[in-house]
């Protein structure tokens, strides 16, 4: 019961941008705290990962959806993200959870990597 | 008696900050003006952009704007973030929304006493 309460201590409201600008500006926000927040995911967690590897696959995250025109569409992922970051940095996520999002990397890249394998092996 | 020793002091003491600390550079005293230098920021905030990967190649003028240098909004926040660690500030969001060329951003760094 007491977790229970704590839950729902730490649960925020869904936020609605009054503006499409008022929302990509708050998407800049999150990735300025993603970014911010890489240095204590690395202590919290004790990962071996390269910085700029992590900034990576989070700005790739970001740029998959840089099509999305729409207000709250932006909204709905944003709120995904802010999520995901508080669980992590609180601690709600384990070591697995984290690995797990930097290990699995998004489809174009994968793609590239298994081609340049492909070529050294032929050559 | 009292009144002479304290002017005497007073005269000794008001001079070491005002005059000194506007008129040397890279001297810093307690007490006195602590912000950076013009030049010294200038060249901290040049370093920062040119290390970025994407600008790798370009060279970098104090003038020239982010979209300049081909970078889009990740990008000039990404930069924004390096600066933050440079100086050991944290740029608040309203201000990072505005910032745009390396011009704002030394001119934000100006108006920042805390920025080391």
């Amino acid at each position: 019961m007491a977790s229970n309460i704590a839950a729902i201590k730490l649960m925020r409201p869904a936020l609605v941008s009054a503006t499409t600008d008022a929302a990509h500006r708050r998407t800049l926000k999150l990735y300025r705290n993603c970014i911010r927040s890489i240095p204590y995911l690395i202590q919290h967690f004790n990962l071996s990962y390269n910085m700029s590897d992590m900034r990576k696959r989070i700005r790739d995250d970001f740029v998959q959806y840089r099509e999305v025109k729409e207000k709250n569409q932006i909204d709905r992922l944003a709120f995904i993200g802010e999520t995901e970051l508080f669980d992590a940095m609180s601690l709600l996520k384990t070591r697995s959870h984290v690995v797990n999002y930097f290990e699995t990397k998004l489809a174009e890249e994968t793609e590239n990597e298994t081609e340049q394998l492909l070529k050294k092996f032929f050559e | 008696m009292i009144r002479s020793t304290f002017s005497a002091i007073s005269k000794f003491a008001q001079p070491t900050f005002t005059l000194q600390a506007s008129t040397t550079y890279g001297v810093r005293y307690f007490g006195g003006d602590a912000r950076l230098g013009e030049k010294e920021i200038t060249e901290r905030v040049v370093d920062v952009v040119s290390k970025y990967d994407k600008v790798a190649g370009k060279s970098v003028s104090p003038n020239s704007t982010f979209k300049e240098l081909g970078l889009d909004s990740l990008d000039s926040a990404d930069i924004l973030v390096a600066v933050e660690e440079e100086f050991g500030i944290e740029i608040p969001d309203e201000e990072a929304d505005k910032i745009t060329s390396c011009l704002q951003t030394i001119d934000y760094i100006k108006k920042t006493p805390t920025a080391k």
